[in-house]
């Protein structure tokens, strides 16, 4: 599996979410901001994620490493990450 | 999922406060991932009971459709799914964990 795939999966299941997909083979790091997120307690967030993985995660993606955030948390993470 | 196999998972959840099920033992990770669980737990202190998914397929693929979660490892605290690794990293950075753990 490629990067490309991977992100194509989880934006058919997150319309409106800004995604990164890093790594290759079965090790990727994920980065989804999506305001479907907004409300939604971070287990949900990456259930999501993970939904739209499905049947690839029990195979292939052997190594998944997820971050999630709405787009008020992402602003928050970030200016917390890169204080001006 | 067989009845005995999710009162297995059961009694693992309500018996003990706090149950990370991952790949190998506390005391020798199979898997870097549940390594990194361990070292969060042990880093706060709290004492924690360790399933070896490695030694039991039924809870393998069980506790998957328990806490509807694909992977592992999995932590579980006062009988309820708390999340995976990437979850607890984060919680763990920003103090959530250690206040559960309380």
């Amino acid at each position: 599996m490629d990067a490309e795939t991977v992100k194509a999966k989880i934006q058919a299941e997150l319309p409106e979410a800004q995604i990164q997909v890093q790594g290759e083979g079965d090790r990727f790091d994920v980065v989804v901001v999506a305001p479907e997120f907004e409300g939604l307690p971070k287990v949900k967030q990456h259930r999501k994620v993970y939904g739209a993985l499905g049947e690839d995660l029990r195979g292939e993606l052997h190594a998944l490493q997820v971050k999630t955030f709405s787009p008020e948390q992402y602003r928050e993470f970030v200016e917390a990450n890169n204080p001006s | 999922m067989e009845a005995t196999v999710s009162k297995k998972i059961e009694d693992y959840v309500k018996g003990n406060r706090i149950v990370l099920f991952m790949k190998g033992t506390k005391d020798f990770p199979q898997c870097g991932f549940s390594g990194r669980a361990v070292q969060i737990l042990q880093n706060l202190g709290a004492e924690f009971q360790d399933v070896n998914v490695l030694e039991d397929n039924e809870v393998r693929e069980g506790i998957k459709e328990y806490s509807d979660w694909p992977t592992i490892p999995q932590l579980y605290i006062d009988g309820e799914f708390v999340g995976g690794s990437d979850l607890m990293l984060e919680m763990y950075q920003n103090g959530e964990l250690a206040e559960m753990l309380k």
